[in-house]
């Protein structure tokens, strides 16, 4: 067992580039998520590190060992694919033990460690079926079966999760952290959905067209955005995202867009001072949003959302401009027509025209 | 209403071409069932007169006459799918893992040998046959018929295997199996229909071949051989006969087959 460590990494497809410079290190044992929307280069990585693609530039060391362009069967990795890719010619027990047959293992050592498996993915009475008499989730679970009974170094699952119903997933979901504390294997999950990824993740690696945006643990991700793309993916619902043109009156710093001037208290705006004068984006959470008399920034409401708990006002607060704000309980006055409110300063982020974090 | 007459229509259509189709089958099917004195007349009949198994009995029960021929083509074509399936599985295999144009580019080549008239390569394919003793016996035979079946079935099998999910493959290496292994144990049986049916395929093209057949062959004759000795000794009721014998293998296992010669099963729509 090593740390996996890939170095400069890129990834072309005739015309396409799925991956570009990409560096990354994940740490033996750790539970890394990689996360981005679709076709971003997710599967292509995971391929990578399996082995089942070659890099175009770039190589991949397993602790000291460099292992790029060691064929998959030599990489003792085990990976779960989106559609489980059962197969369909073979019972649910030669489905798991297939791994095991070939590495030419003793029956008797086969049956036991399928018993266990399957006592544990609560298997034991579907192992005599077809891959096609089974439900998706359970499909699933003789995927992951498969995947740990050879034992493997490396776990790598391709959103194993993204063909199941949101309850299945929210249930399967626990499968995998605990999982992990069994094994306490490296384990690299990837998903397009950010939710599972902060359930998930101790790190979590988001990437958009082909190039890391950030790798962080998952609080970090969510309070630290290091750059627009993260910040707006990351979060539901989303950070409100609005360009403003940043002035100084007197003492004091605006932003300003339009009609509309937010003034800054002075504890935020030390980061931001070089920046006078010239356009930044201001990012602020639904949760960010104080409502009362005093507000400076007028609004009006232009539809309430009720999701469980929670109730999300949709506010334009220019023409063509909405934002959304987490109402609470004691805001219940919120109704509609207009409503004044603030914005917490220190919960506000910005960004640069390259949407970079300032 | 509309819709039921375009369906009757359609209806008709297919039936008036399915006996235009099945004519000629059945005047062969009839002359080999029927007395000499309802054929030889000004005007035969479409019907059977006079039934009779004579013409069939005279062909099954004259011993290595008949058997001889028949084995020879039995073997030959079985020998001929074997060795094409030996070929043509790893050339089809390879060719479905290239991009889609060059593909195509691959099989189009491999049926220009076909672009070639068999009937001008069969001379100075007997030529070197006879000096690397091939004349006149079933290997001979055989490797001469592999040039037609080689490109049919390295067609079908590059549609098999373009068809099988790559996922499985992929699974089947991360699960520890060398490329080999992975072809063995997951690609190989699950796609086991469509190799049969290219199997198939390749004996039909080997058991009613001809032109081959009758440059290679002296004492030893195939089936179509035979029947073509009755043809042209002007017994046409020997002839008739062999055309069934040799006619209804081809149309059960067509018949047999038919749910995977379908326009979709070239493009990979077959499920193992
Ligand atoms: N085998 C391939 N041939 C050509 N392009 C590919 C291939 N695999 C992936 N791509 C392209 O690479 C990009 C990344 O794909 P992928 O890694 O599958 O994305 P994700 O898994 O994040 O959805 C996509 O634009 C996709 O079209
Ligand atoms: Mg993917």
């Amino acid at each position: 067992m090593a740390d996996l460590r890939l170095v400069n990494i890129n990834k072309n497809f005739d015309k396409v580039q799925a991956l570009s410079g990409v560096n990354l290190t994940i740490k033996q044992g750790s539970f890394c998520v990689i996360l981005g929307p679709s076709g971003c280069g997710k599967s292509t990585l995971l391929n990578l590190i399996a082995g089942l693609e070659e890099a175009s530039q770039g190589k991949v060391y397993l602790g000291e060992k460099e292992i790029t362009g060691l064929p998959p069967h030599k990489r003792n990795m085990a990976m779960v694919f989106q559609n489980y890719a059962l197969y369909p010619h073979l019972s649910v027990f030669e489905n798991i033990a297939f791994g095991l047959r070939i590495k030419k293992e003793k029956e008797k050592q086969i049956k036991e460690k399928i018993e266990q498996v399957s006592k544990a993915l609560n298997l034991e009475d579907k192992l005599g079926r077809l891959p096609r008499e089974l439900s998706g989730g359970e499909k699933q679970r003789v995927a992951t079966g498969r995947a740990i009974v050879r034992d493997p170094e490396l776990f790598l699952f391709d959103e194993p999760l993204s063909n199941l119903d949101a309850r299945l997933r929210v249930e399967l979901r626990s499968q995998f952290i605990k999982l992990h504390q069994r094994i306490k294997k490296t384990i690299i999950y990837v998903t397009h959905d950010q939710l599972e990824a902060m359930a998930l993740g101790e790190i979590i690696v988001v990437i958009k067209n082909g190039r890391i945006q950030q790798i962080s643990p998952a609080q970090e991700l969510y309070a630290v955005p290091q750059n627009l793309f993260v910040a707006s993916f990351i979060g539901s619902p989303p950070m409100n995202i609005i360009k403003f043109t940043l002035k100084k009156k007197d003492t004091k710093i605006q932003l300003i867009k339009e009609n509309l001037v937010i003034e800054l208290t002075n504890d935020v705006t030390q980061k931001i001072l070089s920046y006078l004068g010239q356009d930044i984006y201001l990012g602020f959470r639904p949760s960010a949003v104080r409502f009362g008399p005093a507000g400076q920034i007028k609004g009006k409401v232009i539809f309430i959302e009720n999701i469980g708990e929670d109730s999300y006002a949709h506010i334009e607060i220019i023409e063509g401009t909405e934002i959304i704000a987490k109402v609470n309980d004691k805001d219940a006055r919120v109704g509609k027509n207009s409503v004044n409110f603030n914005i917490d300063n220190q919960a506000m982020h910005f960004f640069d025209l390259q949407e970079k974090r300032i | 209403m509309k819709k039921r007459i375009r369906a009757a229509i359609f209806l008709i259509t297919i039936l008036i071409l399915i006996l235009v189709f099945l004519f000629p089958l059945y005047l062969v099917l009839k002359i080999s069932l029927s007395k000499p004195q309802d054929i030889f007349v000004e005007k035969p009949t479409y019907l059977i007169k006079n039934f009779t198994f004579e013409h069939f009995k005279s062909v099954l029960l004259s011993g290595e006459t008949f058997l001889n021929p028949l084995k020879k083509s039995l073997l030959t074509g079985i020998l001929a799918s074997i060795l094409g399936l030996l070929v043509s599985i790893p050339a089809a295999y390879s060719i479905s893992k290239f991009n889609y144009k060059l593909k195509y580019a691959l099989i189009l080549v491999i049926f220009m040998t076909r672009m070639i008239p068999e009937i001008s390569i069969a001379l100075p394919i007997t030529i070197s046959f006879i000096k690397i003793g091939l004349f006149d016996n079933i290997l001979g035979l055989t490797l001469a018929h592999l040039i037609r079946i080689l490109p049919v079935s390295c067609f079908i099998l590059v549609g098999v295997f373009s068809g099988f999910p790559d996922e499985l493959e992929r699974q089947a290496r991360i699960d520890g199996a060398s490329a080999s292994k992975a072809f063995i144990k997951v690609v190989l049986p699950l796609s086991l229909g469509g190799i049969t049916v290219a199997g198939i395929f390749s004996f039909l093209l080997s058991w009613d071949e001809f032109i081959y057949a009758s440059y290679l062959t002296l004492a030893r004759p195939t089936m179509p051989i035979k029947m073509y000795y009755y043809i042209s000794r002007g017994d046409i009721f020997s002839s008739a006969t062999y055309a069934v014998i040799i006619t209804i293998p081809v149309l059960i296992l067509t018949f047999a087959l038919q749910k995977y010669i379908k326009p979709d099963f070239l493009s990979g729509a077959i499920k193992g």
